[in-house]
This record gives structure tokens, sequence and C-alpha cells, in this order.
């Protein structure tokens, strides 16, 4: 941003209208967009241009272009600002300025011989209307969800968070082609350190252009070389206003209909906001079954794989018998039966991501179904084997996060080869391999494990479970916030004997 | 670097590994394992295996061998079939009647060597061969006989009508100084493998049979039993008062024999049973059992209209387990085998705790012992 | 080389940390095996063993924290430079750097050949001992911070394993515990040394002192985490003592992993198997910190890169693995490292104490004469 200022920092005024509009011209090659029209009013030469597409023809016309030309006042720079009543009236001089507000779709106003050009909004822009989520559908709470209009992100985001306290620093990344990125969070509230971290990430970066928040999130997070996501995203404003009152940062892209929030540490993504709608009691078993469903999805199959390539011991007689007889036309390995099935479930998701959603629920009735029955038939898997991979399958779509589910669903390749080379051992050597490289990881500086390391007992109540209302009477101590204590415990915990 | 170099070792890890695979479907899984010894001190082996043929529906095979070693013998049966046999699933292991009067422990030891080999793989003894039981049974019932007398012995050790006898428990006995194992008996009856009785062991030999119904006898000292139904008959003098005789006297002449017996079936709902030595001179042990029933059956109907009945019935049935736990053991004391573990308490109370094998075996033939059987009748059902 | 460690303040850690340091470091493959060498020694009076041993690893403690806290902020590197002088400090401390070094060596084989014998008798030297380094590079690269947090949830991962004891406590034999009190005091001391190999592991202080920010729960954490050892072995012995006849237990080697045996459930029906892998978990940590401490030390005495020690040390390990193939062999490694421990654990802190407390006072006698 200082670069750009600095290429331009020269004064061109003043000129003469036709000066102006050579110079236009000469910048903009499209120039058939640009309008640039001339009027004569009380003896005074004035030029109105804007790019056509990027502003509302029928708002200029009305209430700026009627007043100027009809009034018989003697119009000036600073009597158009007093006179007409529009609020976003501004004076530029720079010409990079003023080019980049027409791009944005301003409209200028020059007064020839005047220091400066007049501009107002009439911003005109295409944008769908608010939908509700489609990637992390909610059953009970809110359900709307972010587009790709950064104006209206902002504006759902303070409807959802009303507070002066709430800070919207502007940031604008990218050489070639900027972008404004928001940076969202409580000043009352937030970890200053963790704030100043995130600002500096996001001014800091050089990058010609940012395509998505998604995309800015690979060039600011702590360790790219991981499959762990170390930063939420989310299209869900409950849930990025949740975080942010939570004292979390969160992080808006123009043109991205999704959030950022960090620090993220590994369970938040096993965290929906449902869990919050739902009663203490009932939405905490629903986490829970998305941990085990984490753990059965790593490692399932390759329990199956190792159990039945070198550790036969295991299996219970009944069970052996059932498995045996399913494994014994089948003419691979185990583990190549194994990855074969998992690159089939793979290749059934994919199709059915890519396709429309009519036919992609065809396919996966023809590819699990069909597919799946003649495999077996044809004896070359198992049909034990097909049970377990469904069920691993399903178990990594709970993952709240889709990104988190992504990682889970590849995790399991390189376990299931473990498995396949060195059965338990291996298996176990991985889980090690996976525990040593999260302990390893950050998210904004911050342990990605926290709070299981390091260890903060108050936390659990918050990332593993959930009690009571009347028992969160402090905030997240692993994000060291400038204001831990959301209630007094003491009024909300009072006691009061039977029949008082 | 570093994870340049971790790909590196894990691919050497992927291009040095040999692991053999030990496929499910490539192996013959042994489930059960008989051994019998035949002329020239070599042994037999009949196995009972999975395994996993496409083109065949029968899982279990039956295969033979002959060798040295019992390792030597399976590799032997290992000729007859396409499967490689794999110990890791025996369930089963039975010794025929001649091996196990020379000693088990040496086969049992290459089992526990082994450490893939399961701990509670169930130990027991046939009164012919072990092939015989195996066999006959095979051909005569159509299903895998391994896995029947394994439910067999299962079904009796979950009533706690048999001891447990796992070759882990089985090992522990026999170690232990001063306690000997016993270990179900597995005979056929017409034709069918059944449990005809139990098989009393002076260390790893075996010496003896006892009656099956005696084997809940010595399970009341080794576990606390629970649940175990027990028929047992009682004099009939004591009772007969209130016998309810609806056919009167025409009733006796159908029985004559048993005319001065009667038969009840109860359930022991808790058994235990506990020893002290009184006298450690004179080698002189009490023994207390006690004992809660319910009854669920008699030969004969009989009223229980008040306390002094149920008194009389709780005594009678004291007094037959009394003269019942006299017989077992005179008949032990004569085989010196002492599955109850009167060695132990002796070793235990002995003030130097040290007690040999040889030293327990001159003694155990002089022991006394005192039984006292308590029965508490608790509940006789609907009818009085 | 400083005295004193200056450690920058992200690094420290709470003493929270050290309770599963110490335990982590402690209870590793020793635990499997050592019912049976305390048993042939102290028979069914073990745990008397076992609490004697607990008692004096607790003065041992006593001595080690009155001997650091003698200084601001110093490891047993910096002790030693300060008391002995350059030269033999630096001896002194490469005697400690080369306990590091067989320790860890001891814990990789014994850990392999309990893996070939229980699950993976095909299994070669290296790819077992490959798996097992690169795990450990991984993880000390991390530093140590992220070797206290695989301490720490790995610690608390593994203790799921002590569930399936249950099924084997249930059969215990009461019996094989009485008569009590019929070892002599010798064989009760003897007893306590052959502990001594499992015991070992809370040396790992002398080093990790510096980086513990209130050092006034030090003794606290330290000794809870040796009472909580001493509880596990405690437990393991007397399970084993219980549960296997005399005769048994004398000649099972790992006896407390056989416990296992016996545990099934109708999904699984061994749980030896997983016990071994799980012990993975239970290993790592323990090669995580001897490794730690091997590099830093060299690092603190010689000042070499600990990147570069590293990965000098894994690589010798790692050819070294191919040595030792046989259980005997095996055998005698440890019983070095249980030697060398012996001398370097149980009995030096207290040669140590006295020359750091005369130090000290002459110091202190300069520092008079000198104002």
């Amino acid at each position: 941003m200082r670069k750009r200022l600095k290429r331009s920092s020269k004064n061109i005024f003043p000129l003469k209208i036709d000066e102006l509009e050579h110079l236009l011209m000469r910048e903009f090659t499209n120039s058939p967009d640009l309008g640039f029209s001339k009027y004569e009013h009380q003896n005074k030469k004035i030029a109105v241009f804007f790019i056509t597409y990027q502003v509302q023809p029928d708002k200029v016309e009305n209430l700026l272009l009627t007043p100027l030309l009809e009034s018989k006042k003697d119009w000036s720079n600073t009597s158009i600002l007093n006179e007409i009543p529009l609020n976003s009236g501004k004076e530029y001089q720079l010409l990079e300025e003023i080019l980049s507000g027409l791009i944005i779709g301003k409209v200028m106003i020059y007064l020839e011989d005047e220091t400066a050009v007049v501009s107002y909004d009439f911003l005109n822009k295409e944008k769908r209307s608010l939908e509700g989520a489609e990637t992390e559908s909610v059953v009970i709470g809110p359900k709307v969800a972010f587009t790709e209009s950064l104006v209206t992100n902002l504006n759902v985001m303070r409807w959802n968070i009303r507070t002066p306290d709430l800070a919207i620093e502007e940031i604008t990344i990218g050489k070639r082609a900027p972008r404004e990125v928001r940076l969202l969070y409580l000043k009352s509230l937030a970890n200053e350190t963790d704030v100043n971290t995130m600002r500096q990430r996001l001014e800091d970066l050089e990058v010609d252009q940012v395509e998505d928040i998604n995309v800015l999130m690979q060039y600011i997070e702590d360790s790219s070389m991981s499959l762990f996501p170390q930063f939420h995203t989310t299209e869900l404003p409950d849930r990025t206003s949740y975080a942010i009152l939570k004292g979390k940062i969160a992080v808006l892209m123009e043109n991205s209909p999704s959030a950022l929030i960090a620090p993220s540490s590994f369970f938040s993504f096993f965290e929906s906001t449902e869990d919050l709608y739902m009663r203490w009691n009932s939405g905490p078993p629903l986490r829970l079954i998305r941990f085990i469903s984490m753990f059965i999805s790593v490692v399932l199959t390759p329990m199956y794989v190792a159990a039945v390539t070198f550790h036969y011991e295991i299996i219970p007689t009944q069970l052996l018998i059932s498995i045996g007889q399913s494994r014994a036309g089948v003419p691979f390995p185990p583990i190549f039966e194994a990855l074969f099935l998992e690159l089939m479930i793979e290749l059934l998701r994919e199709a059915g991501a890519r396709l429309p959603t009519k036919v992609g629920q065809t396919i996966g009735i023809v590819g699990g179904v069909v597919v799946g029955t003649a495999a077996v038939q044809a004896g070359i898997t198992s049909n034990i084997l097909i049970i377990f991979i469904t069920i691993s399958a399903l178990a990594s779509f709970t993952a709240p996060s889709y990104q988190m589910g992504t990682t889970i669903r590849l995790l399991r390749f390189p376990m299931i080869v473990l498995a396949g080379i060195l059965g338990l051992i291996g298996i176990m050597f991985g889980m090690c391999m996976l525990i040593i490289h999260l302990l390893k990881m950050t998210s904004l500086g911050r342990p990605y494990l926290s709070p299981i390391y390091p260890i903060h007992f108050e936390d659990f109540n918050k990332a593993l479970f959930r009690l009571p209302q009347n028992f969160q009477h402090k905030r997240s101590v692993s994000l060291s916030l400038k204001d831990s204590i959301r209630f007094s415990k003491k009024k909300a915990q009072e006691k009061k004997d039977i029949d008082e | 670097m570093i994870r340049k170099t971790i790909l590196l070792l894990i691919f050497s890890v992927l291009l040095t590994s040999c692991v053999p695979y030990k496929q499910l479907e490539e192996l013959g899984i042994i489930n059960t394992r008989g051994v019998d010894k035949i002329e020239n001190n070599q042994l037999e082996t009949t196995i009972i295996a999975y395994q996993f043929d496409a083109q065949s529906p029968e899982i279990t095979t039956t295969v033979f061998g002959i060798g040295n070693t019992i390792k030597g013998a399976r590799e032997n049966a290992g000729y007859n079939t396409n499967f490689e046999l794999s110990p890791g699933q025996i369930r089963l292991e039975l010794y025929g009647k001649e091996t196990a009067e020379d000693g088990i422990l040496e086969y049992l030891s290459t089992l526990v060597r082994d450490a893939r080999v399961s701990d509670t793989m169930l130990v027991a003894v046939s009164n012919v061969t072990a092939k015989e039981v195996l066999t006959a049974g095979q051909e005569e019932l159509m299903t895998d006989v391994g896995q029947l007398i394994q439910s067999l012995i299962e079904k009796e050790v979950q009533e706690y009508s048999i001891p447990k006898t796992s070759l882990q428990n089985y090992l522990r006995i026999e170690s232990d100084i001063g306690q000997d194992p016993v270990v179900p008996l597995i005979g056929l009856r017409d034709k069918k493998p059944a449990i005809v009785g139990l098989a009393a062991f002076q260390n790893d030999r075996l010496v003896g049979e006892l009656p099956i119904d005696q084997a809940f006898l010595i399970n009341v000292f080794l576990t606390n039993t629970k649940d175990t139904p027990l028929e047992i008959t009682l004099q009939r003098e004591p009772l007969s008062d209130y016998i309810y005789n609806n056919v009167s006297d025409t009733y006796q002449a159908d029985n004559p024999e048993n005319e001065d017996q009667f038969t009840i079936l109860v359930k022991v709902l808790k058994g235990q049973g506990d020893i002290k030595l009184k006298n450690i001179e004179d080698l002189h042990f009490e023994a207390n059992i006690h004992l809660e029933v319910d009854l669920y059956e008699t030969s004969e109907l009989l009223s229980i209209k008040d306390e002094k009945i149920a008194s009389i019935l709780e005594e009678e049935m004291a007094k037959e387990f009394e003269r019942q736990y006299n017989v077992l053991f005179a008949q032990l004391q004569e085989i010196n085998s002492d599955p109850f573990g009167f060695g132990i308490i002796y070793r235990i109370n002995k003030k130097d705790g040290e007690l040999t094998d040889t030293e327990w075996r001159e003694k155990f033939p002089n022991v006394t012992v005192d039984f006292n059987v308590n029965v508490d009748l608790m509940h006789y059902g609907t009818i009085q | 080389m400083e005295i004193n460690v200056n450690v920058k303040s992200n690094l420290r850690i709470q003493a929270f940390y050290l309770f599963f340091i110490i335990v982590s470091m402690q209870i590793g493959v020793g635990i499997l095996g050592v019912p049976r060498l305390i048993f042939s020694e102290a028979k069914q009076d073990s745990w008397i063993s076992i609490l004697m041993a607990t008692v004096y690893i607790i003065i041992v403690l006593f001595v080690m924290l009155l001997t650091l806290k003698q200084y601001d902020n110093a490891d047993i590197h910096g002790i030693h430079l300060d008391v002995f002088g350059k030269w033999l400090g630096k001896l002194f401390s490469t005697v400690y750097i080369l306990y590091f070094a067989i320790a860890l060596y001891s814990v990789l084989i014994t850990y392999i050949e309990i893996v070939k014998v229980f699950v993976f008798p095909e299994v070669s030297n290296f790819v077992m001992g490959l798996i097992l380094i690169c795990l450990t590079i991984y993880g000390v690269l991390g530093g140590l911070r992220v070797i206290i947090g695989v301490s720490f949830v790995f610690g608390v991962l593994a203790n799921w394993i002590l569930f399936l004891l249950i099924h084997p406590a249930l059969q215990i034999d009461l019996a094989h515990y009485l008569p009590l009190f019929q070892a002599s005091f010798v064989d009760l001391l003897k007893g306590a040394m052959a502990s001594s190999y499992t015991f070992m592991g809370f040396e790992i202080l002398f080093l990790v002192y510096p980086f513990i920010h209130n050092k006034n729960k030090v003794s606290i954490s330290s000794i809870l985490a040796v009472t909580w050892s001493s509880l596990l072995v405690l437990a393991a012995t007397m399970l084993a003592i219980g549960f296997f006849a005399a005769a048994q237990l004398e000649r099972r080697e790992w006896a407390v992993l056989v416990l296992f045996k016996t545990q099934s459930f109708p999904f699984v029906e061994r749980f030896d198997y997983i016990v071994v892998a799980e012990l993975m978990m239970v290993v790592a940590p323990s090669l995580l910190f001897l490794m730690w401490g091997l590099t830093y030390s060299i690092k603190r005495v010689y000042k070499v890169q600990q990147k570069t020690t590293l990965y000098i040390t894994s690589a010798l390990f790692l050819i070294g693995t191919f040595f030792f193939e046989k259980h005997f062999e095996t055998q005698q490694v440890i019983n070095f490292a249980n030697q060398f421990g012996l001398w370097l654990i149980y009995v030096y802190p207290f040669v140590l104490l006295p020359f750091v407390l005369l130090k000290k006072r002459l110091n202190k006698r300069k520092g008079a004469r000198s104002s």
C-alpha cells in the first residue's frame, strides 16, 4: 500500500477539463467504460466522470446531477460538499486516488481550475443475497452464511456484535491487485500480542494477489508443511461472532464467503455452535462422539489390515471364522485391498462433490451399492472390510470443520501403509508420530494441543465438554485474555435451602 | 531438511522391511490339538484346524502328525495340508490318558515358551486316547468336535461345576507346592464326546479319576462359587414324616431299592470353602464349607411348612456333603493328590514358610481333616 | 560455559510437569521384568524391598535438591565446572554423557527384544531401531517443550492399560504373599538393589532443574513422581507374585506382560499384542529425554550444536542395534547400564554434596575477605 502511494504522490491540479479527460483516457485503456461528461453551468465548466457499470445511474441522475445543474448557485468545491445532501462526499487530489476511486464505483466531479476533485459514492455492487450455509449446515441456531460481499458480511457481523468495543481494522493485501481485509476483535478482550501478531503477519505479506481467505490462511499460518489446518475458516457469522466474543480474532476478506478465526486449537475444530445451543448435557456427548469417530476413522481400517496380515491371534475365534471366510477368495494382500477400497470411497466422494446434487446422489448409490456388492460377489474384496471402510468414511464426515475432515481422511492412508508393513507396531509408530507432530504445532504462536498441553484444567470445560452455564464464569485461560471473568461465580452458584 | 530425512527413513523402512506376511487365509489355524504318546517314545498329534479355502465350504480340517517333539509332529502334520499350521489360536489341548500318566509338563512348557500361544486355552485329558475322542466324534457328529468340547467345558466352568482349567490355571496350581491340578476328563458317551469325570494329577502326572459330581466339592475351595445346580441324595428316614404321599402305599413299591433315599436338586447360590490348620504337629486340618442353596426339585413331594423341616433338610444336606467330602478325601489321599491345597495352608503356617514337593508327598497321606459343612436353605420357590 | 543456565522465559516450564518427566523416565520397559528380579531375592517380602528402595530414592532426591539449591539456576554440568574446575569437571560431565548414551541404548534394545519375542520374531533389529530412532529424532527436534509434552500426553494416554490388569488382579492367590517377613535384611537389600535399574531416571532432575519456573514446587512434584512410580512397580510386583506360583515367576521373563495375556474382550482376544505396541508410548518419552539429555549435555560441555550431535548419535545408535541380538547379550548391556547407573545415580550425589558445600563456604570466606 505504501508503495502505491509513493508512485503517484504528485498533485496534478489545477488543470483544464480537456487535459483531465485526456489524462484519464490515457490511464484507462478500457476507455469506453469511462463515462466523462462535460457541462457548462453559470459559465463554469463542470466535468462528471465515473465508470458506468460500477455506479447506479438513476441515483447519479436524481441525487447528484439534477441538484447540481438546476441550481442557480455559483459552485465551488466547498459549496458542493456543503449543499449536496449526500454524506459520502470527499475531496481527492492525487491521480492514483482518483483512479482507484473510480474502479470501486465513485462518481467524480471536477470544477475547472479547482485544486481537487469532489467524489461521491454510488457503488453498484453485484452480490448475491444472504443464504443458508451449505458446507457447515446446522440443525438448530442461525443458518445464515457469509456472502462474497465484505460490506454485507460486516453488516451481519455488526448486527451480531452490537458494541462499539468491536474493533474492525482495515488492511489492504496484494501488490498487483489489492484486496481489502478486515481484522475483527474485541478491544477490551482480545489478547494484544495475538492481535499484533495477526496484524503483523497480514501487513508483512508481500504477494501479488490473494485469491480467497483460504489462500490467505495458507500464507499466514504457522507451519505450512503440516497436514492440519491451523486456522479455522467458517462460513457461519454466528460462529465467527461467538469466537470473537470468546476473545479470538477474526479476519474477513473482500470477495470471500468465509471468515478466518485465530488462534484455533486442535479441539476447536471439533466444536460446533450447535453444542452451545443444545442443552449442556446433550451437546457434549455429541462432541465426544466426534472425537471417538475421529479416532475410529484413523485407526479402524489399519487395525483390520494389521490383524489380518500379521496378528491373527488377537481376533476372537468366532470373528476369525467370519473374517477368514470372507477373505478366502480375495486375491490381494489386505493392504492392497484396503487401499483399493479407500481409494474407491474417496473417488465417490470427489465425484459426488463435483457433480450437481441430484446426479451426485445417483453416483453415490451406483458407486456405493452396486459396485460394492459386485466387488464382494466377484471376490475382489471381503465384505467385512467394506463394513469397516464405510464406518471409517462415515466417521470422518462427523468433523464439523470440512478441512479437518479432509485431513483425517488423508491420515488414513499412511496409517494403512504402516499397518501393512509393521502391523500394530506400525500403527503405534504412526500414532506416536502424529501426537508428536500435534505437540510441535502452533496456531498464531499458541500451542495447538491446548488445553491438553500445556494443561489448563479450567479450559477442559470448554474444549472437551461443557458444563451448565452457571459454571461458565471464566473465559478460556489458554487464550490469556485481558478480562478472564465472564460473570461473578458467587451469584450464579448461589445455593438455596429447601423451601426458601 | 528434517522432512526429507524422515521421508528418506520411511522409504528405507519400506524397502528394508522384511516382516513376512502371515495372512489369515493362508494359515491353517489350529483350534484343538490332541497329543498321544505312541511306540518308540514318539508323539502323535491330532490337529483340528480352520482353513479358509475358497473352493470348499468346509472350514475345519483334521490332520495327524508323528514326531519326536510337539513342534516336530506339527511339522509332520503340515505335510497333509497346503496351509501353514499355526498355533496362535489353540483353544483346547487334549492329552491322551497314557500320555498324561507320564507327565504333560514338557508339552505345556513348549506352549508357554512361544509367546504367541494363548494362556487362556483349556487343558483336558481324555480317558482313552486324544485321537479317539477327536476323530470318533468328528465322524459321528459332523461338527467341529474341538469347539464342542470347549463349549462343554466352558459351560460347566461358568456354572462352577468344575474348576477352571485354563493353561495358566493349570500351570500355576502345578507349580504351587502343596496343591495339585485337576482337569476335566473327556470320554465318549454314545460315541459322542462328553465330560465323564475329573482327572486328578500329582504334579503333572495323571494319577486318578474322580467322579464328575465331586468336582464341585473341590471347586468350592478354589473359588467362590455362584449359582451351581447340584443333585444330592439324602436319607429318607429323617424326612419321611414330611413327605407328602398322595399315592399312599402304592408309591413305595415302585422303586424298592431307593426306598430309603430321597433325591433333591438344589442350586448352590454361594459356596465358600476355607481351610484352617488346627495342629501343625499332627497335620490336623479343619475345613469349613458354607453353602447357600435354593431348593429346586425333589424326587418326591415334600412340604416345608416350618423352620423345623427346613433345618432338618439343611442338616441332612450337610451330613451328606460331609460324607462325600470324607470319601473324596480318602480317595485323594490314596492317590496322593492334593487339589484342595492343604499343602499351601501347611506351608504358610510353617515357621520358615518353606516346603518341598517330596516333603509334602510324604506328609499328605497322614493328614487328617474335619470337614464341617454348613448349609443355609434360602428359598424353596413358590410352594412350601 | 556458564555455571548458571540462562533460560528464556518462553522455554520455562511449570514444576507440575516434573511429575510426568520423572515418572516417564522411571517407568519404562524395566517394570515388565522387575518382579522376577526382586522376587528372586526377597521372595514374598518383595514389597518391603520396594518400599526400602523408595525411601532411599527420596533421600537421594533431597540430596540432589540440596545440591542444586546452592546455586541460582545451575545444572549438573555447571556444578561440575564450579566444583572441579574446567578439566576435571569436563571429565565428570562426560561420565554423565556416557551414562545417557548407555541408558538410551539399553532401553532401545530391550524394547526391540520384547517386540521380537512377543510380536514379530522375524523383524530385523534395523527396522525396529529405525522407527524408534525416527521417533526420537522427530521429537527431540521439537526441543524440551515438545519432549515434556510427549512425556505428559503419552504418560496420560498409556495409563489405560492399567485397567487391563483388573482381570488378572482378581485371580491372584493371597496365599502367595504368606507367610510375611521371611526374608532376611540382606535379602531385602538385594531385592532393593534389583529394582535399581527400573527406578533410574530421576537423575534428569539434575538437567531440567534450570528450566523450571516455580522452583518452590520442585521437591513436592518430584517426590510425588517417585512415589507414583514406586506404587506402579509395587502393584506390578505384587500382582505378579500373587498371580504366578513362585516356581513360575522365577522362570518367567517379562512376567508383567504375561499378565495381560489372560484378559480378553469379545472384540479383542489377546491384549498382550496391543500392550506391546502401546509400550512404544511408554518407551518413547524415555528415549526422547535420554537423547535430549545426551545432546544437550554435549552442547553444554563441548559447545557442539545439538542438531549435529543428534544426527550423529542417532546414526551410531542405529548401527548399534545390529549388535547384541542375543538375549544374554542384551542382558549384559542392561547389567552394565545398571552397574553404571547404580554408582552414578544412587551414590554419586552423596559424594558431590560435600564438595559443593565446601566450595560454597570457601567462596563465602573469600568474599568476606575481599570486602
